[in-house]
């Protein structure tokens, strides 16, 4: 039935955007780091996977064991180089300068990728690629499901990894208060630095799945601005509500087809936005608590 | 506040001062011979659009290059060779920055033509610029035609437009023996100019030569989803599917239409396929697509050898793209106009664009009243690897593939 | 006030080097870039009043700057004289920010910012789908195009920018957004109107910006109905007005003339990596500079007072 097949792709992209969002509710929601450059570190990952599928062979959801660590290793250095010395800034003074600094970031990637890798657009294409998942009439695709089980794994993983472990729970005392967090006796710049290269490290995870559909050097700040919505949806600080609210986008936006035609499915999904903050100011799923 | 003072008088001054170096003299025509021929583009070297604004200018270069290796171009008011001096310039592909480029080039370099960049967006602003600076502009892709309705004198376009591309198509299907021809169309319809322009040559044409479009479906640049688009097409039963989507769409909906199990049996993509690299990326899934024909490095049109193989030297192990091809061929009609312009002008040489008549590796070139090209109307498609020509006036194509169901695939 | 006279004579100054300087250069391409330039500079100034004084960070600028772009072009090409025609498209943007962007001002910090973001983009795809062509300047329009007219037009709308700006800035009003922008709660108990003070920086803001893109429809000759609408238009001013220095009166100055200076001449002789060494550049601006480029004497000042003393203060470099 259509429509069954429809909600099924939208699952599926919300799924898709909620991994890309996630990395920034870690590093924006819980570390105030407006690192606007996610989604061209995204982009990166994505090459990564890309170059590994293409000249080793490894399928993207394999690669991962290679990519994460890599990125964790690349985000860990640009903390130290661009966003450590924003340690003790205030909330504003933080905001404004890691936007700038990642802007630079993002200018940076983008034409290192073009010199680098050209800017034709690229994509993974495995065996499975148009395979699905044929039940009831649906026709469910083996990669869509495989970046809904994906997301679920990374977002309540994240998730339980901050509310249960010990160090995850420093890393959210450090974002209600780093002074009484230091006080504590947690390491906060050991923290923090480890906490922002899990953040890039979890961006990993969307290159995996963004080549499997498409990317070149441009497409970070679109990706990014995708994250940044669905991070201020789900309230600035929550992490389960990312995947809530990837979902919900998912769904309206195909809904959406029924009632404005596939030409402003964008469009509804952001005037869902806009009506969901006008109702819930503090987001979905938002505590007013945290940065 | 000394500060204040100090800080604003330095900037202004700075600022100033980088300007004034780039006063020009005005005017362009000078007494003596030049020791080169300027000309001038604003290409998309980063950005959105850098792919095919990087082959452009590989194009450009390549074509000035082998131009001046003959010495540069003959011209007749000094009765001499002068070579060519190519100017690109960034222009991040951001149309506002395009203006900027384009006027550097005029006041500050002092360009003799104008050549065209890869995107609409871009090459629109600077068409608007060559008609208000009378500069003589060469066009490598762009394919609105309103854009040469506007009754500008300036602008020249040696490549396939909206309705040559949409006529390429049932030019194509049409060699397909009646009884297997599809004939029932899908429009996937892009919310471009363009797009909606293919749409209304589609209709006419379709409803002239013995088709029918089943379907029209509109979608926007940033759709990322096509499962309504698809499963619509399906159910309608339309067996050629028609559409210009952008180079990341044109991947996304034949992946999921695979997905959905839609294989029509001519899927004809314009723009997206076209890359050098879609087969490497898509694999097989990229067999029997049809794309623009505009320019493939085997075609048999005279200096494409040439071409080919001091690209393959320069380039090792690069795939050659549309682009460059579709460049050179622009830069062979400048280099040719500016040797049958009576002088060393703008105007003469613009005089001599219009009466352009040449065969360019691309096909032969002819411009009508409005500055569009009179080009082959050629349409490609990939075939087991290789991107195939299979229709074109001038000489033998490739048969067209009919595509099997998903299923039926090797 | 002597500072204030003093920063009015330098203004004035400032204001007749420009308006005579299209006597002496004409080249379009120094004009052009001086266009620019005053866009940025009006851009910038106006959302720094917004987002720098009254503290709303307003990250959905292109649609206010692209509807002053729709209106004028619109009322331009359908006859209306151009003065008149990008005043409208000031008022068009005062209307918008009527319509959405004052309900938008209950909402704050991040959700405004993305609040505002998400209506630009909404205004970036409806404008592309609703008319997904091309305005061209034809006939007389392109016949008479003057340039150093237009140079006048940016040149005018971005001087009654910066002065309305800087009057209200140094006014009582100025003190109701610093206040609003420092801290909200504790304003209202002091008994601070912040929405009064919000709504006023939006609405001169969102008049501005309008202005601007009114400029801007009457100085492309042909372009994009989208282009006016792009979503760079509500991140560069924003960048701009940061590296300059967000909160002060010279600093959208300072980095817009910056921005668009290096931009420039990196675009000129660096080829493909020209991006590349700007963001790279951008960077170590704000690592030297974490105030902005109008922290740049301070920064002196205070390299020159530690060699002297030698003490630690406060840090301002990187670590």
């Amino acid at each position: 039935m259509e429509l069954a097949q429809f909600l099924t792709y939208g699952v599926i992209n919300g799924a898709i955007y909620a991994l890309v969002a996630i990395g920034l509710a870690l590093i924006m929601g819980i570390m105030g780091i407006f690192n606007i450059a996610q989604g061209s570190l995204a982009m990166v990952a994505a090459y990564a996977s890309f170059f590994l599928f293409q000249y080793l062979g490894i399928d993207p959801f394999l690669s991962l064991v290679l990519t994460m660590p890599a990125m964790f290793f690349l985000g860990l250095l640009l903390h130290e180089g661009l966003f450590s010395w924003m340690r003790n800034f205030s909330a504003g003074q933080k905001l404004r300068n890691s936007l700038l600094v990642a802007f630079g970031l993002v200018l940076i990637l983008e034409n290192l990728a073009t010199v680098l890798w050209t800017a034709n657009e690229r994509c993974v294409t495995t065996a499975y690629s148009g395979a699905v998942l044929a039940t009831a009439g649906l026709r469910i695709p083996y990669i869509g499901l495989s970046a809904v089980g994906l997301s679920i794994l990374v977002i309540f993983g994240l998730h339980f990894f901050v509310k249960r472990t010990l160090f995850g729970q420093s890393i959210w005392a450090i974002s209600q208060d780093h002074q009484c967090a230091h006080l504590m006796g947690i390491n906060v710049r050991r923290t923090t630095l480890i906490a922002f290269g899990l953040g890039v490290a979890l961006s990993a995870t969307a290159g995996a799945v963004i080549s499997l559909y498409t990317v070149s050097p441009a497409v970070g700040l679109d990706w990014t601005n995708k994250a940044l919505i669905l991070v201020v949806l789900a309230g600035v600080g929550s992490i389960q509500g990312i995947f809530f609210s990837g979902l919900l986008l998912g769904l309206v936006e195909v809904m959406s087809v029924y009632f404005v035609g596939v030409h402003y499915t964008g469009v509804a999904g952001l005037v869902i936005f806009i009506l969901v903050l006008m109702f819930r100011p503090q987001g979905l799923f938002g505590k007013q608590v945290g940065v | 506040m000394k500060k204040k003072v100090l800080l604003v008088s330095v900037a202004a001054i700075v600022s100033l001062a980088m300007l004034l170096l780039f006063h020009a003299p005005g005017g362009f025509a000078q007494p003596a011979a030049p020791k080169t021929i300027k000309v001038g583009s604003s290409i998309s070297l980063t950005g959105r659009f850098a792919a095919g604004g990087v082959d452009v200018a590989d194009g450009y270069k390549l074509a000035v290059k082998h131009v001046n290796d003959a010495g540069g171009v003959m011209v007749k008011e000094f009765g001499r060779k002068i070579p060519l001096e190519l100017i690109l310039i960034d222009d991040e592909s951001d149309p506002s920055k395009t203006v900027q480029r384009l006027e550097k080039l005029y006041s500050v370099d002092n360009v003799l033509v104008y050549m065209g960049e890869f995107a609409s967006d871009m090459n629109i602003a600077g068409l608007g610029i060559a008609e208000k600076n009378k500069v003589p502009w060469i066009g490598v892709t762009i394919a609105v035609e309103n854009a040469f309705n506007q009754g500008f004198k300036y602008t020249f376009a040696p490549c396939m437009f909206s309705f040559m591309e949409v006529g390429s198509l049932f030019d194509a299907l049409d060699t397909i023996p009646k009884d297997r021809r599809p004939t029932k169309i899908a429009n996937f319809e892009l919310q471009v100019d363009w797009g909606k322009e293919c749409t209304k040559y589609l209709n006419k044409m379709a409803a002239e030569r013995g088709y029918k479009v089943v379907l029209e479906q509109k979608y926007a640049p940033d759709t990322k989803d096509f499962a309504s688009l698809i499963l619509a097409a399906k159910s309608a039963g339309a067996d050629v599917l028609f559409s210009v989507p952008t180079p990341p769409q044109s991947m996304t909906i034949i992946k999921q239409m695979k997905e959905l199990d839609y294989a029509p049996a001519a899927t004809c993509f314009i723009r997206g396929p076209d890359l050098s690299n879609y087969w490497q990326v898509m694999g097989k899934d990229a067999n029997y697509i049809l794309t623009c024909g505009e320019w493939t490095p085997e075609m048999p049109y005279p200096g494409n050898k040439k071409l080919v193989d001091d690209y393959m030297k320069a380039n090792p192990g690069k795939p050659i793209g549309m682009q460059v091809g579709c460049a050179y061929g622009a830069i062979q009609v400048l280099a040719d106009s500016i040797s049958r312009a009576a002088k060393l002008d703008r105007e003469s040489v613009r005089e001599a664009i219009a009466a352009t008549n040449l065969q360019t590796v691309r096909g032969k070139v002819t411009f009508d009243k409005r500055g569009i090209g009179n080009v082959p109307w050629s349409l490609c498609q990939w075939q087991n690897g290789k991107l195939e020509v299979v229709r074109n006036p001038d000489f033998k194509a490739k048969p067209v593939l009919l595509a099997p169901a998903w299923g039926k695939r090797q | 006030m002597p500072v204030q006279v003093r920063n009015w004579f330098v203004g004035a100054l400032g204001v007749a080097a420009l308006a005579l300087l299209p006597l002496g250069i004409r080249g379009e391409y120094s004009l052009t870039i001086l266009c620019t330039l005053f866009l940025y500079v009006t851009t910038s100034q106006s959302w720094n009043i917004l987002g720098g004084y009254a503290g709303q960070v307003n990250v959905g600028q292109a649609a206010f700057f692209g509807i002053g772009a729709l209106t004028t072009r619109l009322l331009w090409l359908n006859g209306m004289p151009f003065p008149l025609a990008i005043v409208a498209g000031g008022f068009s943007s005062v209307l918008l920010a009527v319509i959405v962007g004052f309900p938008a001002l209950r909402l704050r910090g991040h959700y405004f910012a993305i609040g505002t973001l998400a209506l630009a983009w909404i205004g970036h795809i409806t404008i592309g789908n609703l008319l997904p062509g091309i305005s061209f300047l034809t006939g007389r329009y392109v016949a008479t195009y003057s340039l150093v007219l237009r140079y006048y037009v940016f040149l005018v709308i971005m001087i009654a920018a910066l002065v309305t700006i800087y009057l209200v800035v140094n006014s009582r009003i100025g003190l109701g957004m610093e206040a609003t922008r420092d801290d909200e709660d504790a304003a209202q108990t002091a008994g601070v109107n912040i929405v009064k003070y919000k709504v006023i920086a939006f609405t001169i803001s969102s008049f501005f910006v309008g202005l601007a893109g009114g400029g801007f429809a009457f100085f492309y000759a042909s372009y994009y109905w989208y282009l006016p609408f792009g979503l760079m238009w509500c991140f560069e001013p924003i960048l701009i007005t940061f590296i300059g220095g967000v909160g002060t009166f010279i600093g959208p100055i300072i980095g817009a003339v910056c921005y668009v200076a290096l931009k420039e001449i990196f675009a000129l002789t660096l080829g493909e990596i020209n991006i590349l060494i700007f963001g790279i550049v951008f960077i170590l601006t704000i690592l030297f500079f974490p105030r902005g480029i109008i922290g740049l004497p301070a920064a002196l000042r205070h390299l020159k007072s530690q060699k002297v003393s030698g003490g630690a203060g406060e840090s301002i470099g990187p670590r």
